[in-house]
């Protein structure tokens, strides 16, 4: 059977499959290495993250930067890559002290770009260390010593 | 046909980024820990010099942070015998960043009124300050 279309059809119709596939209706996570397999984008589950506080080790001190700790789990049934870490907007970074966090902490994180941190599929919690990523002021107050800082963070991952 | 064909394949080109990336927003999500500054520990050690006018030389064990750094200064503080605090010559003031100091022109401790004076070091790092070293007792 041959099926006979105008060229003007033909456009419409690729143009169509197209838009089906850029609307998600196609998308697609992973491949395999002989043919496909495919999953839709909104499939895949978000990393979870978890307390990290046992692993920190009290680098952090005035004028002085330390490692960030990040305890991360990947659900997925494909391996997924962090590639960024940044403070969540309008997070604010807390302390084990009250005294410590009353008159501000002096504690920042700097955003991280370009990161290689891979977690295999289904990974359980896996703790990573971002070295150099939170700085301490000078002034940060006397009763910020030993203390935990939770710092809220974003965290942009891709497939791998 | 042409502006079809155009948005669908950019809408394609940005379906296939887009599918390959996504964000978690996590609040609480990372950790991170500070240090602490013990100090205490033995006084300073003390050597007087001079005849008409007394120098005092003190020099203590460098203290560190729970991790291991070196920590940024020391204050020496002087106390009279019966604890009052006084005002530390020049060379020894405000931080030290040396494990060394010397005290010049200080004053000669009279019995009457203060038989000895008391010298002390306190590490420091930033605005965080450790616990001050025990008292090593000087006659001048």
């Amino acid at each position: 059977v041959t099926i006979t279309l105008s060229r003007r059809t033909f456009l419409v119709v690729v143009a169509v499959v197209a838009a089906l596939v850029a609307t998600g209706a196609f998308a697609s996570w992973s491949v395999s290495t002989s043919g496909s397999a495919y999953s839709k984008a909104g499939s895949a589950t978000a990393l979870v993250l978890s307390d990290a506080s046992a692993s920190t080790t009290g680098d952090l001190y005035p004028g002085g930067s330390g490692a960030l700790k990040l305890k991360v789990a990947n659900p997925n049934s494909f391996p997924v890559r962090i590639t960024a870490v940044s403070l969540t907007s309008g997070g604010t970074i807390t302390s084990t002290s009250a005294s410590c966090d009353s008159a501000g902490n002096g504690v920042s994180l700097t955003n991280q770009s370009g990161l290689t941190l891979d977690l295999a599929a289904n990974a359980s919690a896996t703790v990573f260390s971002i070295s150099g990523a939170v700085q301490m002021s000078g002034s940060s107050p006397n009763a910020c010593q030993g203390a935990v800082f939770t710092i809220p963070v974003d965290v942009t991952a891709t497939s791998n | 046909v042409k502006a079809l064909l155009i948005t669908a394949v950019l809408a394609l080109v940005t379906a296939t980024n887009g599918a390959a990336s996504w964000s978690t927003n996590v609040s609480g999500g990372g950790r991170g820990s500070a240090a602490t500054l013990a100090g205490g520990g033995a006084g300073p050690a003390a050597t007087v010099s001079g005849t008409i006018t007394k120098s005092v030389t003190l020099t203590w064990t460098a203290r560190t942070l729970s991790n291991g750094t070196a920590v940024g200064g020391y204050v020496i503080r002087r106390y009279d015998s019966s604890g009052a605090a006084q005002t530390v010559g020049p060379s020894c003031s405000g931080t030290v960043t040396a494990t060394t100091c010397t005290e010049t022109n200080v004053p000669l401790s009279v019995p009457i009124v203060s038989p000895y004076w008391t010298y002390t070091v306190q590490p420091k790092q930033g605005s965080w300050a450790g616990a001050e070293s025990s008292g090593t007792n000087v006659t001048v």
